[in-house]
């Protein structure tokens, strides 16, 4: 009897191991704020493309939330805000669809707004289900953001619109 | 520091003409079909397209203006199909092929590998396929403003 709890001990050894390794990490929340997506004017009525660019080193990310020397094993985005200062002129704007882009990976849906923009609010974008390898946009060193706003009038003047947006981040 | 400088000077001869070679598919284009427009345009390193005007713009359905409705995500269906991106991450290879992008298909929901090969200026055959290059089909589409 005794030999045999030894048997199964010893093989069960192994797979403690595999366990122990590819068990979850630690969560981590990074906010990405005071991005500006821009689109340069004079822009049609219409679907018109207005990008923001962030520059980042995922070892710095992770040593300044205490996690030197690990990566990021797994990402998902929980929050997207857009908005625009009080001052600013907005065209009549009725949807925003967000993308992310990085070179060394696919272009990524990440969030949809279905509302008009008023000038100094700040609106939650519903965001996508699907967020299939969003860890590897992490493994660059520039993200960007890309915004396909649907205007319903021409806009003679550049558009600017302030960019949030909050990670989950698994860390091994 | 002399090679540095070299490595810049060379970067400046070589790069750049690749880019603005690159850049040529650049422009608004009309598939085969002619239901669609689609604008391509450089974002950061790569090539994207998206649909620009529709033949068909409501869906007799809803009487609304077009959604992405068979997108697999179910959270994304709302998205409008004008201004949808249907052309992704493609890199300019040289000898005027654009590679290592995908092709959407609003009316099925499926997404293929594709591939660019510009004929000349003003003509573009656009391969989709799963898996392997063989097995595709391949679409010519037109520039919309013709260039001479």
């Amino acid at each position: 009897m005794g030999r045999l709890i030894r048997k199964i001990i010893i093989a069960a050894i192994p797979f403690m191991f595999l366990f122990a390794c590819g068990g979850a990490g630690e969560k981590v929340e990074l906010i990405v704020s005071d991005l500006e997506l821009f689109a340069e004017g004079y822009l049609f009525d219409g679907s018109n493309t207005a990008t923001a660019s962030w520059s980042f080193d995922q070892s710095r990310i992770l040593e300044e939330k205490g996690h030197s020397g690990k990566k990021i094993a797994q990402a998902r985005i929980t929050s997207i805000t857009i908005g625009s200062d009080e001052n600013s002129e907005l065209p009549s704007i009725d949807k925003v669809v967000i993308e992310m882009a990085a070179s060394g990976t696919r272009m990524i849906r990440i969030g949809l707004l279905q509302e008009s923009l008023e000038p100094g609010e700040s609106y939650a974008l519903q965001i996508a289900d699907t967020q299939k390898g969003l860890e590897k946009f992490f493994e660059q060193e520039e993200i960007t953001f890309v915004a396909d706003v649907n205007l319903l009038e021409d806009f003679e003047d550049d558009l600017r619109l302030k960019l949030s947006v909050s990670f989950e981040l698994e860390v091994k | 520091m002399f090679a540095l400088m070299a490595l810049f000077a060379f970067s400046a001869f070589i790069l750049k003409p690749a880019d603005a070679e690159g850049d040529k598919i650049v422009g608004v284009w009309e598939p085969g079909h002619g239901k669609a427009k689609v604008k391509i345009e450089k974002i950061a390193d790569k090539y994207y397209g998206k649909i620009v005007w529709l033949l068909e713009p409501i869906d007799p359905d809803t009487n609304k203006p077009k959604v992405d409705k068979n997108n697999p995500d179910e959270s994304m269906r709302n998205v409008p199909l004008k201004g949808y991106r249907i052309l992704k991450d493609f890199v300019y290879k040289g000898n005027g092929e654009w590679a290592e992008g995908t092709i959407y298909d609003p009316e099925n929901g499926n997404t293929y590998s594709c591939e660019i090969k510009m004929k000349d200026d003003n003509t573009l055959d656009i391969r989709g396929y799963i898996g392997v290059r063989t097995f595709g089909r391949t679409d010519t589409w037109k520039r919309l403003q013709m260039k001479s």
